[in-house]
């Protein structure tokens, strides 16, 4: 058994012209029973058909007149903007042109030289740190294994670039598992 | 929709004159449109809907050049409508009532008491009045829609492609309104009913 809800559903159905036949004659023969239902069928009915009945005040003669001339005149203004712009953006390429002709990449070199000495200063800062760990790991190899013998203390030489570099490598996969690591555990948390 | 006249067979050949700068040709196109224009101007904003609709028919000039002639040019217009209605009540700010679900079950119990027929116990203007107001009160995103199609006659698909919503969205918003509608009515028949 339907209740009012379910007819108010089919209301609209019938509203929009999809109600089925069957549909509209069950509304119908609902709507003679309850008082509600077609209260606020006709009501909605009525209330469109007013809507799209309302009068509209007509507009004024020169309603067309009056837009074409405010169109075009729109149209003439915006054609002389893009004229200015699209001449504004070919005298500032032909600015910008001249000055990098004429020699004004001077003043942009020190700006990418800072860059560059930057980028060559991590280079060198890397290669300090890393003949710094190979001081410390000759020194310690020399007092722990070698004690003064001068073969071993040469193959240790040998070996100590390499195990400082591998020491780096581990150090900076730590770092970096130890980062994600972290942040993959704070995300994992934020979404719980 | 609109209406089906000579023009609107003509409207290729009028678009592409009014795009080389027929005053003519664009006045025609104009003509053949402005009341629905005004009338949709009218229903979104209510007020200076005509001053709104030229803004609107300035716009289809300014974008004509973008518009493919072979196309239907009703739903293209009534976008940059659609569009303009939406960035007036932004500037204006305009903020439409929102609709609050609270006094259904009050109003239910409202209604059931013994009333006359809704014709026999408003008056056509005041349902007009309360047509109005009961407009302004449903919001923008499901007001347009609804007048797009109970008003203008256009289709689902049309406003879809207005609207650049999916087609099963525009049926839901049509079907929201309206409900709307009908509770902001049902609540002015209540009104007027303790009133009487």
């Amino acid at each position: 058994m339907n209740n009012c809800k379910d007819y108010q559903k089919m209301m609209h159905l019938a509203l929009d012209g999809t109600a089925d036949e069957r549909e509209m004659k069950r509304l119908k023969d609902h709507m003679t029973l309850c008082r509600d239902c077609t209260r606020e069928f006709r009501i909605l009915q009525l209330s469109l058909d007013l809507l799209a009945s309302m009068p509209v005040k007509e507009p004024a003669a020169e309603f067309t007149s009056n837009t074409v001339t405010k169109a075009f005149a729109a149209k003439k203004k915006l054609l002389r903007q893009q004229k200015i712009a699209s001449w504004a953006l070919s005298g500032l390429t032909v600015v910008i042109s001249v000055l990098i002709l004429a020699g004004w990449n001077v003043a942009i070199r020190p700006a990418i030289r800072v860059v560059f000495l930057n980028i060559l200063g991590i280079i060198l800062e890397w290669r300090i740190l890393l003949k710094t760990f190979n001081k410390v790991l000759t020194a310690l190899g020399k007092y722990l294994i070698t004690s003064g013998s001068d073969a071993a203390s040469t193959i240790w030489e040998g070996c100590v670039p390499l195990f400082s570099g591998y020491l780096m490598a581990l150090i900076i996969m730590a770092f970096i598992i130890l980062i994600t690591g972290v942040k993959s555990s704070a995300f994992s948390f934020k979404r719980r | 929709m609109i209406q089906s006249s000579e023009l609107q067979t003509d409207l290729p050949k009028l678009i592409k004159r009014a795009c080389a700068g027929d005053e003519d040709a664009f006045g025609r196109i104009v003509n053949l449109y402005r009341h629905s224009v005004i009338r949709y101007c009218a229903r979104m904003i209510g007020s200076s809907a005509e001053d709104i609709a030229q803004e609107v028919f300035i716009k289809l000039y300014l974008a004509l050049d973008r518009f493919d002639a072979a196309k239907p040019l009703a739903p293209f217009l009534f976008r940059i409508a659609h569009n303009h209605c939406i960035d007036m009540l932004k500037k204006k700010d305009i903020k439409t009532t929102p609709i609050d679900a609270g006094p259904a079950e009050k109003q239910e119990l409202q209604i059931r008491d013994e009333r006359p027929n809704p014709e026999e116990m408003m008056e056509k203007a005041e349902l007009r009045y309360a047509l109005n107001r009961a407009m302004a009160a449903i919001p923008v995103l499901y007001r347009s829609p609804l007048i797009m199609w109970h008003v203008e006659g256009i289709c689902y698909e049309e406003i879809a492609e207005i609207m650049e919503l999916p087609l099963g969205t525009i049926k839901a918003q049509i079907h929201r309104g309206r409900k709307m509608l009908q509770q902001k009515l049902m609540e002015f028949v209540v009104l007027n009913g303790d009133l009487m």
